[in-house]
């Protein structure tokens, strides 16, 4: 009997290899390969066509120095981390909310405040090119219409708001998926752990924070370091609604490495870049998980 | 004959785990929804506050997108003059113009072409995969899936330069061939991820009682799984989707002189086109638009339904 089983736990093995081997090819073919090369093309300087020469640690000193690379990291982190606390703040809280109302609105609800993450990253920059739009666009109509005629400007022209404008466009576009994800964690938990909570008289606002959030945590995370992903990648919105301007004001790292390499064929400079900015996203994630915390409690 | 006595027995004890886990999985989610129900009754002022809010988010998200498909119907000469009003006159030539000027039909059948062999191939192979690291006794899962989900993390622009000398030298360049592979595989560590931890949701003892009972580990993955499994698939099909259907930066670099252009790079240079003229631009932004909402409703059904325990109850 023991020998039967060890047999069939060995099968199972060998036919876990098998089910794995497929995506295991795909992800080395477009991800592992690649980024290695990146990196190796991080210590060259190439343009493309003539023989690669190792020039050392050179794009790197560059890369920490230039000012627009200095910029456009600034720029990136930023708008990582204010896109992204945003977005999983205001996932949370409608996630919270649509627990509260009844079922049938609720799925209304939960399909409106996921649409936005249903639109391509183009379509999203075009929209909002359209509403930020100084002459035509539907952010100054409105506050001429309120009479604060004052603050309209031209939003995505100015120095001082370009940059919070993305980040506004990135959480009203990705702030759907913890709605979603959340509330999925939520539909989960046994509604017998809210009974004696219920019964101590506590109202709904404590209960989220108290034992909701802790016993969806995980799920949170998840979330979050998505969202941050996502947010770190975001090329199209960007160069879409300002193609980094005014100037290099806007500028984030994906813009500066397509400009540096494509434009100026400086592939190893580029490369570097990339390095640079997955280290950043990296670090990140970690102190994301330590301050979090990743522990899950049984229910 | 001892064989088919041997079949008679398995597939009535296969039948009968069938029976009592559907059983049992009902009795769970009809108690739980009982429970849920009496639960939110009682509460009616965190249920206004929670609607008030709701409400005022939704008009913030729709707003925009609905003020797109009424400049869409408006002619130039009547949107900068009623802005905001719906159109009087319906200008159904927008949508002629885009479609024709923009070529939208033929890169339309690009787009499904490209997106849905990518979806197919995602879920079938990310399945596995998750199902493998959850569910097959896999030495160093933990460590695999680790692996795997560092992937999520890396700009795609820091493989985006390899990843174009690959494609060249292996002569992909604009084929429908060179979006899919990489979208595959870009698609498949969060699908995974997903998958791995749904399946790790489903007790053990079931897919145990299917692998005792006889079922071959294939079988257990299809017959018990796979059902379950509905709301994960919708889940992942939903990103799959979205993801790939907008995708500009890869098929921008890939496809830059090619009849293979996907709906994207049309949208863009429609806009370099038509920048300020809004109502053909609007329509274009419509038509892109009508395959996602149709696909996430039809997947929306599920995701409700496995939310709510009918997908399970089949």
């Amino acid at each position: 009997m023991s020998s039967r089983g060890k047999k069939s736990r060995k099968r199972s093995r060998l036919l876990g290899i098998l089910f794995l081997l497929p995506a295991l090819a795909f992800i080395t073919y477009a991800l592992y390969v690649p980024f290695v090369w990146n990196g190796v093309l991080s210590f060259q300087k190439w343009d493309g066509f003539a023989d690669p020469q190792w020039i050392g640690l050179k794009n790197y000193s560059k890369a920490l120095t230039d000012s627009v690379s200095l910029l456009s990291l600034k720029n990136s982190v930023l708008l990582g981390v204010v896109s992204t606390l945003g977005a999983v703040i205001l996932g949370l809280s409608l996630a919270a909310f649509v627990y509260k109302v009844y079922r049938k609105e609720g799925a209304l609800y939960r399909l409106i405040a996921f649409m936005p993450i249903m639109l391509p990253a183009a379509v999203v920059g075009l929209l909002f090119t359209f509403f930020f739009n100084s002459e035509m666009g539907l952010l100054n109509n409105l506050l001429r219409l309120v009479g604060l005629n004052d603050i309209t400007k031209a939003w995505l022209e100015n120095r001082n708001t370009v940059v919070w404008c993305i980040a506004f466009v990135n959480i009203w576009k990705m702030s759907g998926l913890t709605m979603m994800l959340s509330f999925a964690a939520m539909q989960m938990l046994p509604t017998d752990i809210f009974e004696q909570s219920k019964l101590d008289g506590i109202g709904y606002g404590k209960q989220f924070f108290r034992i909701i959030l802790p016993l969806i945590k995980p799920t949170v995370l998840l979330s979050a370091v998505y969202t941050l992903a996502v947010n770190f990648k975001s090329y199209d919105i960007v160069s879409i609604m300002t193609g980094g301007g005014p100037g290099t004001t806007s500028y984030v790292v994906p813009i500066n490495m397509v400009k540096n390499a494509f434009s100026f064929g400086d592939f190893g400079y580029a490369a570097a870049q990339g390095v640079v900015l997955t280290v950043i996203v990296v670090l990140i994630v970690v102190i994301m998980r330590k301050t979090v915390g990743s522990e899950s409690y049984e229910y | 004959m001892t064989l088919m006595l041997d079949n008679l027995i398995q597939q009535k004890v296969v039948a009968g785990m069938e029976n009592n886990t559907e059983k049992n999985i009902e009795k769970n989610i009809g108690k739980k929804g009982i429970r849920h129900r009496k639960y939110q009754k009682g509460d009616g002022r965190a249920r206004a506050i929670s609607r008030t809010f709701l409400i005022i988010y939704s008009i913030i998200v729709a707003y925009p997108i609905l003020f797109v498909v009424i400049t869409s119907l408006k002619s130039t000469k009547e949107f900068y003059v009623n802005l905001w009003g719906i159109p009087k006159d319906i200008a159904w030539e927008n949508y002629a113009t885009a479609w024709k000027t923009a070529n939208i039909g033929r890169y339309m059948v690009n787009s499904l072409i490209v997106v849905s062999i990518t979806l197919v191939g995602t879920l079938i192979v990310g399945a596995l995969a998750g199902y493998a690291l959850s569910r097959l006794h896999l030495k160093y899962a933990e460590l695999i899936m680790m692996a795997i989900l560092a992937c999520t993390m890396l700009p795609s622009e820091a493989i985006l330069m390899p990843m174009y000398l690959i494609t060249a030298k292996t002569h992909m360049l604009g084929t429908h061939i060179s979006l899919i592979i990489p979208y595959i595989a870009w698609g498949l560590p969060m699908t995974i991820y997903i998958f791995r931890n749904f399946f790790d949701t489903i007790p053990s003892e079931l897919l145990d009682a299917a692998r005792i009972d006889g079922c071959t580990e294939v079988k257990a993955f299809a017959r018990v799984a796979v059902p379950l499994m509905l709301p994960a698939i919708a889940t992942n099909a939903i990103f799959i989707f979205v993801s790939w259907w907008g995708e500009l930066l890869w098929a921008t670099v890939v496809l830059s002189a090619s009849s293979m252009k996907t709906i994207p790079i049309g949208m863009v240079s429609f806009s370099a086109q038509f920048g300020t003229n809004w109502g053909p631009m609007s329509a274009a932004i419509c038509i892109m638009l009508i395959p996602l909402i149709v696909f996430f409703c039809f997947v929306q059904k599920y995701f409700v339904q496995g939310l709510t325990g009918g997908a399970v109850k089949g």
